[in-house]
């Protein structure tokens, strides 16, 4: 089993796990404030500190963003299937079974699951509140590229199915698309770091295209512009890691937008050349949403890395804190690959 | 000329909201088709269908402007600015003459922290408001250029004052340095001798100090700079000035305009920027940007009106928004003049 597809995999769910845990201790954090309590930059699964948003949670534990993503995929994998709308609504209320996880939980999500529990309806309003532009579908939605290796376009197609639930507008859903259709890239021979870029500007315009009249109105910022002056902020910045941090973090934002968290997710990737540690510690030290940040980055970046690049204690502690086996699930999808039902 | 310079900014900063309300939370692609008839809004329009505010009735302003016009309103009472008159100012919003504004537009961050100071918060919204729910939003950047009002000229007390309007309900760096930048360019804007490019000085240092100065008294939070964003808006209103429909689109996809204070208070600086500090196209700018249109829109209004005075504004906006709202603008005015 180890072939190169499952190492890819395995990099990928593995440092989106990570990304998402290491993010846990820093989410809700400013860059400023982390330096000077850590004496540095954080570059481990650290304990969570509890004055954030951290719930009974350890070192090495994932919030919302990697659970969601790892209970849908476990469905998937059950019915040895592509995902269905049925099947993402399964996905989320398994899910929904881990207060452990829940806890994070963002606004447009817990909007969406409660509509699918019956338990609150705003009757679709045609018009949205801006403060549902959020990033909880590019959270989940690197999955969707793992599912569909060096295919965008298909890996675009799920990301929306998966995300129409609970981010029906089309800032979210394409900032999903952008992050599915890099990690889907990522998976090609002969591909660069600038070419994810691409895969993800292409995957923005796609996601807008395929979502045309199944979203409701909102406004909010767009999330190519931002993540082109992200890029351009991480282009300029490369070889200067502070700088690149800072920077991307001030005027583009890591926050829980979904035009603030994937266009800096990209940023950094430029800033870093897409190099994996590199990647992660600089999303993760850019506070904000750092853990959904990282978690995206985590998905292109471990598939475009591969597994050998991470610390070699993570995947084992991540396995038994959260009750996860990652490298089955990486030959599971890889045996779903090749078996062409994706 | 320091009456015409309070009346100006009160007036834009009332023009500014009323028109602005009816488009909150819109898309700028909407704006056009729901409310200006195909083409962009340069008037006071109706609420749309779905409107965020439907009670608000076209003309009326909405929760930026109304708290800030009962702020000056204390202010003028206690001659000048102190926690006592905020808080007194905050309680007459929530429940005296202006409770029907409060009641439609307060946002449940604000309405928990003015609860809380009359007592009269439910214990168990503690958690849902506090911590890492506190708001980031603009709305004490919304009532901060009062502060600037009250001090021409001199941004550091216009910096302070805003620390005291801003802490009761928005207790954290970044709504604070938003609220801090806002009053400092108003007070710039007040100077006998005022332009765009001394304002947007002003605003930078504003922010800056701001968020120093809000490190010491108030709460953390994580967030993109309200400076470095000023600064991007600045290169987008220079670079649209000729073209609204380019300026509002550029300030909306880079930098923002939504409610947050890092997008809301860049933009109004952007939009005084592009429109060459004149006050209706600062206003229709403002405006047409959609989403925290009415915020945005109050406070490049405020600062736009500061720096022209009355000249630039059609008289009939006077006596039109004193009506439909109830408030005595041009009274009002002459008393903050004699305060300052």
């Amino acid at each position: 089993m180890h072939n190169e597809l499952y190492a890819r995999l395995h990099g990928a769910l593995l440092a989106a796990a990570a990304g998402d845990a290491m993010g846990t201790v820093s989410e809700g954090f400013a860059p400023e404030f982390l330096r000077s309590r850590y004496g540095g930059y954080i570059r481990d699964l650290l304990e969570p500190t509890g004055d954030g948003l951290t719930i009974n949670a350890h070192a090495g534990m994932v919030s919302d963003d990697f659970s969601v993503a790892y209970y849908t995929a476990q469905v998937l994998l059950e019915h040895r299937s592509r995902i269905t709308t049925a099947l993402a609504v399964e996905g989320l209320r398994r899910w929904w079974q881990h207060p452990e996880y829940t806890c994070y939980c963002g606004p447009s999500t817990k909007r969406g699951i409660l509509k699918l529990l019956g338990e609150a309806d705003d009757g679709d309003p045609a018009r949205l509140s801006p403060t549902l532009a959020t990033n909880g579908g590019g959270m989940k939605a690197g999955m969707m590229g793992l599912f569909h290796p060096g295919d965008p376009e298909k890996a675009v197609e799920d990301a929306i199915t998966m995300c129409l639930p609970t981010h029906s507008n089309p800032i979210s859903l394409s900032a999903a698309c952008a992050i599915a259709a890099a990690a889907a890239r990522a998976f090609c021979p002969n591909t660069g770091y600038l070419d994810l870029i691409s895969a993800g500007l292409c995957g923005i315009s796609q996601g807008l295209e395929q979502s045309a009249g199944r979203t409701s109105e909102i406004a909010g910022s767009s999330v190519a512009r931002r993540l082109e002056l992200a890029v351009e902020l991480g282009l300029r910045y490369q070889g200067d890691f502070e700088q690149a941090l800072f920077q991307i973090g001030d005027t583009v934002g890591a926050g829980l937008y979904a035009y603030e968290a994937i266009p800096a997710a990209f940023g950094i990737l430029a800033a870093c050349k897409g190099r994996l540690m590199d990647s992660l510690v600089m999303a993760v030290n850019m506070g904000s949403d750092a853990d959904s940040t990282a978690c995206m980055l985590g998905y292109v970046l471990g598939a475009w890395n591969g597994d050998a690049e991470l610390p070699p204690h993570f995947s084992d502690l991540i396995d038994s804190q959260n009750g996860f086996d990652l490298k089955a699930m990486a030959a599971g999808i890889c045996a779903v690959v090749k078996e062409g039902i994706c | 000329m320091k009456q015409d310079k309070v009346l100006g900014a009160l007036l834009a900063a009332a023009i500014g909201d009323a028109m602005g309300a009816p488009l909150d939370s819109l898309p700028v692609y909407l704006i056009k088709r729901l409310c200006g008839g195909g083409e962009f809004v340069r008037d006071y329009t109706a609420p749309p269908e779905g409107a965020l505010a439907p009670e608000l009735k076209k003309g009326m302003v909405s929760g930026s402007f109304s708290s800030a016009f009962a702020a000056v309103e204390a202010f003028v009472r206690h001659g000048g600015i102190s926690d006592q008159a905020v808080t007194e100012s905050l309680l007459e919003w929530k429940n005296g003459r202006y409770k029907f504004y409060f009641d439609c537009c307060a946002d449940p961050t604000t309405r928990y922290c003015i609860q809380k100071l009359e007592g009269s918060a439910p214990a168990e919204d503690q958690d849902k408001f506090t911590g890492f729910q506190k708001t980031l939003n603009s709305g004490a950047a919304a009532r901060a250029w009062v502060a600037g009002l009250l001090h021409p000229g001199d941004p550091d007390r216009a910096v302070r004052d805003a620390l005291v309007m801003g802490l009761p309900t928005h207790d954290n760096v970044i709504a604070l340095s938003g609220a801090c930048a806002v009053a400092a360019g108003t007070a710039c804007a007040m100077m006998e001798r005022s332009d765009t490019g001394r304002i947007v000085e002003a605003g930078l240092y504003g922010a800056q100090t701001g968020y120093r100065k809000a490190l010491e008294v108030a709460g953390d939070a994580a967030g993109a700079s309200v400076e470095k964003r000023i600064r991007l808006a600045v290169r987008i209103g220079l670079s649209c000035a000729n073209d609204l429909e380019r300026c509002v689109n550029e300030m909306t996809d880079l930098v923002g305009t939504g409610s947050p204070a890092n997008e809301a208070v860049p933009a109004a600086f952007g939009f005084l920027v592009s429109a060459g500090g004149d006050v209706m196209e600062t206003i229709y700018r403002s405006v047409n940007a959609g989403n925290a249109s009415s915020a945005v829109a109050t406070m490049a209004g405020a600062m736009a009106g500061a720096l022209r005075g009355c000249a630039g504004l059609p008289p009939r906006h006077l006596e039109y928004l004193s009506d439909v709202n109830g408030m005595d603008l041009a009274g009002t005015a002459r008393a903050v003049s004699a305060l300052i």
